[in-house]
Order: C-alpha cells, then sequence, then structure tokens
C-alpha cells in the first residue's frame, strides 16, 4: 500500500504541478499561440495524471477502466499537441519561416489521425485489461492492436525531435540554442521515462513504477524554465537582433501598442541621454511630441505598415531638441494584428547644420555676387561715363587742334604774305638790311608752319585718328615731284638730289600723300644736316616683296648708340648747344609711325661724319586696315611708359 | 584783263592777297563769306575764284552746289590748312570745278604760278 499510495501521490503531484506551470504560462503572453499550445499541452499532461491518479484510486474495475480509456486517449492527444508545440514553439525566429502556412494541411490530419487513434484505442482497451496491481488499478496494454498507438506516438516524437534538431542547427545565439536544448531535454526525458516506466515494459509482461506523470511534470518544467530564463516565446527581439541593433549608428526603438518602449539600442540612449532602465518601459511620450508623432508617423505606419524618410524630432533627458529622420514599420503577430512599431531614427543634426552652413554659404556668395555685380555696374556707369567725357575730350581735342592749326596758320599765311611782298619790293624799295631781316622773318615762319603741321599730324597719330587713304602709286612719278619739290631748297645749300630708280619697278599701294610726306622729311633731313655743295642720293629697288627706299647723305652722320633714339618724338642728334638745324624732332616719330602702320619697316646706318642712309621699306602687297595697325603701333612709346 | 575773286573771311589774309593780286596786274574783288561772294559773283564774274574752305555761315559744300545750279564758269582754287590725298581731292573735284588746292601759308609767287597756269588751261 506505501508503494501504491506513492504512485498515486506522485501523480496526483505532478497533476497540479503541471496544472500551475501550465497556467504560469499562459498568464506570461495570453494572446501568444506558443504560449496558449504549451498551456493545452500542459494542460492534457496534468488531465492525464489526473486520470492516472483517479485509474489507480477506482474503486471499481469499471470506474478504472474509464479513467484508463480517458488517461491513454490523452497520451495520443498530447503526442499531438507536442508535435504542434515542436512546429510553433520557433515562430519568433522569421527564417524559419512561416510554418502555419508550411503546414496548413499537415496540422488539421494530425488531429484527425490522433482522434481516429483515440476511437480506435477506446475500443481497443477491454475490460479486461484493466488489472489491480501494487500500485492500483492499470491498464494492460497488450497485442498487435496496441501497435498503431505506438506507432503513432514514435512518429511524433520522431517528427519533434527531427524539428528540434532543425531548429538548433539555424540557431544563431547561444540562448536560441539553449532554448532547443531544454525543449529537446524534456522531450528526451519525457519520452524515455514514459516508454521506459508506462508504456514499454508492460509489452512484454514486465510492470515497473510507472513514472510517466513525472515524465510529463518534469518536461513542462524544463520548457517552462527555458520560456522565463531565456525569454523563450516572449514578445521581445532576439539575442541577434539586440547585437546587431546595439551596433547601429542609427537609433532604434521598438514600442508597443499601447505606445511604450519595449526597447532602445544604445545608440538612442547615447542620443538622448537615458539609461536602459530609464527608456524601458516608458511611454514614448517621453522622447517625442507625442501628439505630433502620432498624427504625423504612427498614422501612416498603422495606415501603410510603415513610413520612410518622415522628420521629426527627440527629446533628450535635458528636453533639448534633436530633429530626426524616421523610419518606421509596423510588428504584426501571427493573426496579422499590429502589436507594436519598430523605429529608425537619424540624427538630422549635422546634416541640417551642413544644410544650414551651405544656405548660409550660398546667400553668402549671392550676397557677395550681387555686391560685386553692383559695383561691377557701377564701374561700368563710371567707365561708360568716363568714355564718354573722353570721347568729349577727343573730340574736343581734334577740335582744338582744328581749330588751333587754322587759327595759327590763316595769321601766319598773312604774315608770309606780306613779308614777302616786301621783300619781294612790290610795295617800294627796301635795303639790303631790311631785306635780309624780311628773309629771317620768312625763315622763321616757315619753320613754325612746319612745326604746326607735325603737331597736327603727331596728334593725330598718337590718337589714331589719322586718315590713311590707299592709291595705286607710280613710284618715279612720285619721287619726280618730291625732288621737284625739295630740289629748290637743297639749291640754298647747292645740293644735288640724285635718283637712282631700278627699271620696271610695280605700282605701290599706300597713301601717298603720307609716303610722300615721309621722304619729304628724311631728304629735308639730308639737306638740312649736309653740308653746301654736297649730294643726297634717293634709291629705289624691289627686294624680294618689299619696295626698299633709300636716302643717303653725306652729312654729319648719326652716333651707333642714337641710331634707334632718332625716331622717337623728340629726340635730337643734335639737343645739346647745336641746335643751329631747328626742327623739334618730330618728323622721324610720324615718318616711322606711317611705314610702320602700312607693314613696312624703317631704320638708319650711318657713320659719324660720312654720312647717313636712312631706309624704308613698303610690302608690295598692302596690308589691310592700316589705320587700324597703325592704332596697335606703340609708336611713341606711351605702352612702355605707362608699364 | 584776268578777274580774280578773293573769298576769305581772314581780312589780313584777304587784304594781302587782293594787294598782291593787284599788283601783279589782276582785276580783284574780295567777298568776307559764302554769302557775300554768292551775292557778288554775277556781277564780277571771276576767271579765278580763291576759295578759303573753313569759313563761317554757308558751308563750302553749299558754295560750291550754288555755283553748279549757276552753272559758273569760275575756276575754283581752294585754300585749305590741311593736305588732302589725292583720294580726297578726287571727291571734291567732283562737287564742282576745282582746279587747284593750295595750303596755308604758302609762297606767293608760287601761288601767282598756278593761278596763271590755270587760267592756261
Amino acid at each position: 500500500m506505501d508503494l501504491m499510495n506513492s504512485a498515486v501521490y506522485i501523480s496526483l503531484f505532478s497533476a497540479i504541478f503541471t496544472a500551475l506551470i501550465g497556467i504560469y504560462v499562459f498568464l506570461l503572453n495570453p494572446k501568444r499561440i506558443t504560449n496558449r499550445v504549451f498551456a493545452v499541452l500542459v494542460l492534457f499532461f496534468a488531465i492525464f495524471s489526473i486520470s492516472e491518479f483517479m485509474t489507480r484510486i477506482s474503486a471499481t474495475k469499471e470506474l478504472a477502466l474509464l479513467f484508463g480509456r480517458i488517461g491513454y486517449s490523452l497520451f495520443i492527444i498530447f503526442s499531438i499537441f507536442g508535435l504542434h508545440f515542436s512546429l510553433v514553439f520557433p515562430r519568433k525566429y522569421p527564417n524559419y519561416g512561416n510554418i502555419f502556412t508550411k503546414y496548413r494541411y499537415f496540422l488539421p490530419s494530425l488531429y484527425v489521425t490522433g482522434a481516429i487513434l483515440v476511437i480506435a484505442l477506446n475500443i481497443l482497451i477491454s475490460v479486461q485489461n484493466v488489472k489491480m496491481s501494487e500500485w492500483g488499478y492499470r491498464v494492460i496494454l497488450d497485442g498487435v492492436t496496441v501497435f498503431p498507438v505506438y506507432w503513432f506516438l514514435l512518429c511524433s516524437s520522431y517528427a519533434a525531435f527531427t524539428l528540434a534538431h532543425t531548429y538548433f542547427k539555424k540557431c544563431i545565439t547561444t540562448n536560441e540554442k539553449r532554448q532547443i536544448q531544454f525543449v529537446t531535454i524534456g522531450l528526451l526525458l519525457l519520452g524515455t521515462l514514459s516508454l521506459g516506466t508506462n508504456l514499454v515494459p508492460p509489452l512484454f509482461g514486465i510492470f515497473v513504477f510507472p513514472l510517466s506523470t513525472i515524465s510529463l511534470m518534469l518536461f513542462s518544467f524544463i520548457v517552462a524554465y527555458s520560456m522565463v530564463r531565456y525569454r523563450l516565446m516572449k514578445l521581445t527581439t532576439s539575442e541577434t537582433a539586440d547585437v546587431a541593433i546595439d551596433t547601429m549608428a542609427d537609433s532604434l526603438l521598438v514600442i508597443d501598442g499601447n505606445n511604450t518602449i519595449v526597447n532602445v539600442n544604445k545608440s538612442t540612449l547615447g542620443l538622448l541621454g537615458y539609461t536602459k532602465k530609464e527608456l524601458m518601459n516608458v511611454s514614448l511620450e517621453n522622447i517625442v511630441n507625442l501628439p505630433h508623432f502620432e498624427s504625423n508617423i504612427l498614422s501612416k505606419v498603422s495606415a501603410d505598415g510603415r513610413i520612410e524618410d518622415a522628420e521629426t524630432e527627440f527629446f533628450t533627458k535635458e528636453r533639448k531638441s534633436i530633429p530626426m529622420n524616421i523610419s518606421a514599420s509596423s510588428i504584426y503577430n501571427d493573426r496579422g494584428e499590429s502589436e507594436g512599431t519598430v523605429i529608425v531614427a537619424r540624427d538630422l543634426t549635422e546634416t541640417k547644420n551642413f544644410i544650414k552652413k551651405l544656405e548660409e554659404a550660398k546667400n553668402n556668395l549671392e550676397t557677395r555676387v550681387k555686391e560685386r555685380t553692383a559695383e561691377l555696374e557701377k564701374s561700368k556707369q563710371r567707365i561708360e561715363l568716363q568714355n564718354i567725357q573722353l570721347k568729349k575730350l577727343d573730340q574736343l581735342k581734334s577740335e582744338f587742334l582744328n581749330i588751333t592749326s587754322h587759327e595759327l596758320r590763316t595769321p601766319m599765311a598773312a604774315i608770309k604774305g606780306y613779308v614777302q611782298i616786301i621783300s619781294k619790293q612790290t610795295l617800294g624799295q627796301i635795303n639790303d638790311e631790311q631785306k635780309k631781316a624780311l628773309d629771317v622773318v620768312l625763315r622763321n615762319t616757315n619753320r613754325l608752319d612746319a612745326l604746326i603741321q607735325d603737331i597736327l599730324d603727331i596728334s593725330r597719330l598718337e590718337s589714331g585718328t589719322m586718315k590713311f587713304i590707299a592709291e595705286h602709286i607710280e613710284i618715279r612719278k612720285m619721287l619726280d615731284e618730291i625732288v621737284e619739290t625739295m630740289q629748290p631748297y637743297a639749291n640754298q645749300k647747292e645740293i644735288k638730289i640724285n635718283m637712282q630708280i631700278e627699271e620696271h619697278l610695280p605700282e605701290l599701294v599706300a597713301d601717298k600723300e603720307r609716303i610722300k610726306q615721309v621722304i619729304i622729311n628724311i631728304v629735308h633731313n639730308a639737306v638740312k644736316f649736309s653740308s653746301t655743295d654736297s649730294i643726297i642720293n634717293i634709291r629705289t629697288r624691289k627686294e624680294q616683296d618689299d619696295i626698299l627706299f633709300e636716302i643717303q647723305d653725306f652729312g654729319k652722320g648719326i652716333p651707333q648708340g642714337q641710331q634707334e633714339k632718332v625716331f622717337e618724338m623728340f629726340y635730337q642728334v643734335d639737343s645739346g648747344s647745336d641746335r643751329k638745324f631747328g626742327g623739334v624732332g618730330l618728323g622721324l616719330a610720324i615718318s616711322q609711325g606711317i611705314i610702320m602702320a602700312h607693314g613696312g619697316k624703317i631704320w638708319v646706318e650711318s657713320i659719324v661724319r660720312k654720312g647717313s642712309t636712312f631706309k624704308f621699306t613698303l610690302p608690295l602687297k598692302p596690308v589691310k586696315d592700316v589705320e587700324s595697325r597703325f592704332k596697335e603701333i606703340d609708336l611713341f612709346g606711351l605702352k612702355r611708359k605707362r608699364r | 584783263m584776268t578777274r580774280i575773286m578773293i573769298v576769305d573771311d581772314e581780312k589780313d589774309f584777304r587784304d594781302m592777297l587782293d594787294l598782291y593780286l593787284r599788283k601783279e596786274g589782276f582785276e580783284t574783288n574780295t567777298a568776307e563769306d559764302g554769302a557775300d561772294f554768292l551775292k557778288k559773283i554775277d556781277d564780277f564774274a571771276p576767271d579765278i575764284v580763291t576759295l578759303d574752305v573753313m569759313m563761317p555761315g554757308i558751308t563750302t559744300r553749299k558754295i560750291l552746289d550754288t555755283l553748279k545750279e549757276k552753272k559758273s564758269k569760275s575756276k575754283i582754287i581752294l585754300l585749305t590748312v590741311v593736305r588732302y590725298s589725292e583720294a580726297e581731292k578726287q571727291i571734291i573735284h567732283e562737287m564742282g570745278n576745282i582746279v587747284d588746292y593750295v595750303t596755308k601759308p604758302f609762297d606767293i609767287d608760287d601761288f601767282k604760278d598756278r593761278i596763271v597756269k590755270n587760267l592756261d588751261k
């Protein structure tokens, strides 16, 4: 009776303890499917243990048989539930796939098979199969009819182990492995103890102390322990995800349906200045403007399931606002109901600052551009005004020069005329001294006139307003005219002007008056610097693509160092005390300008006391735009001086 | 006797030329500007006109146009202070019966020679 009592009370104790575990797990999270399946499974364990207990303490054989039937039927049922549980408990790991979808037809067929077996078993267990033992009544299972039941149990157990093994292989974290290890150990214990005591030995007529109720209790306890200890089947992110989200640079928050924060990562804590304890299980209100957050983000998440790139602000513990970029997704349970939201947030402070700086830079740039544009506009207006003034000045200068030359030359024309009339004695006899004096007046009048002409020319050359009119020039004819003009002047010093002109010279195209002016100027100088009874040679010949002109005198010559300078404005070889030859040093500068504008070259070759030869070339192929070319020539070294 | 009309706004110059040409045996008349000249030209009917190109009042061009209208036979010597290129002379030549160009100031004997030369043409 002691043994019977102990077996009876072990069953009762197992039943009560198992039932309590089932209730506890169910209460941990009643919404969770795994919890529910487990609770039902464990409840069946408890009922089985009660049936076992009742079978053993039954007063009659019939009553023992009834409870025996219930107990063994439950064996079938909880083996089905065990398998079901094996299928659903790792459901929280998404990478295992949707097992419910996968086993959509399997589970119902499993239950149907179980039901058929239960009915069959009830028929099979006969009255004769209940027997009094030293541990009270017990059901006797024998004969081939029992084998389908055993076969079913074996298959279920095998499937459960296989599943556990598969999950185990796919596990990443130690915690997950622990959980599956616990479940496996529980299953092993359950199988070993149940089969080893209640099921297998009786087949061979051996009756040992039945441990199936204890094994069920141990299985329940182990699984429940793993649930509590390793958070198996609880609504939370896994260890894997925890590690991952804690290494994220972005902030991550998980809130449940009541906007309570159920998980945060380290980035969030670092950003907002909270500890994990302070932020866990508190309202989201602590870190956001909740009405704003609900209307702008959560409402969209609940409508569309997710939101991306929304903007909001988080508040730190010190209530400092931080601009955030938000992406959020709903978390759905197995029934497709939203249970919470995962929020991934990125701190936009740096970005905003950068954008602000960019905008500031852009604004600065715009302001500067505007300022510069305004300055430029002012400068432009100023320059335009100056330009107008300069043009006016230039015009005034031209007018002034024209008027001046007119006004200077007109009285000179009268003076010169009267001097000549008197000198010719048209108005009566004059003596030699008077004649000599009048000749001086006349010579100086001519000098003054030449000077006025030079000044007029130089100002036109300098301002680029000199007009060049190209015409066909017969060189011989032009030189004849020059000699005709200059010979009387040369005659005054008994100087002979010789001409050596190459035969068949082609025509030149140039401004005849200006070229004549150049030659006359050089010849004039030659006469001026030659001694009495001298010779001046004018030679012309074709040289490659040019016509070369040479005017040779046998005068005092120009020292080597001064030969280039004679073409400078106001330069005079005899600028010292010996200024007996007159002139202001403009003639050769003007000549150089005219020749260069025509695309030619001018230079001098000279030996002191032996004489000088002025040479210049003019291209046979006329250059275009003589006037604009002329403007480019730094004739008077003005640009050089400005530098 | 050859009749010469001196048209110049400069009285001193005009008088000088008038004196010289008279002494040289020409019959002269003077005009102080374009209007005066055009008033006198029909009565005097000069063989040669020495016409200053820069005078106040009527422009040289207008004077030349009027002479063309009048079909005047007078030969014109233009007195200038600037040098004209051949091309410029060509353009001016189209304007009227211009026979010569003389730049002021000038040699009076050379000037007389030119008058005589042009009269013979």
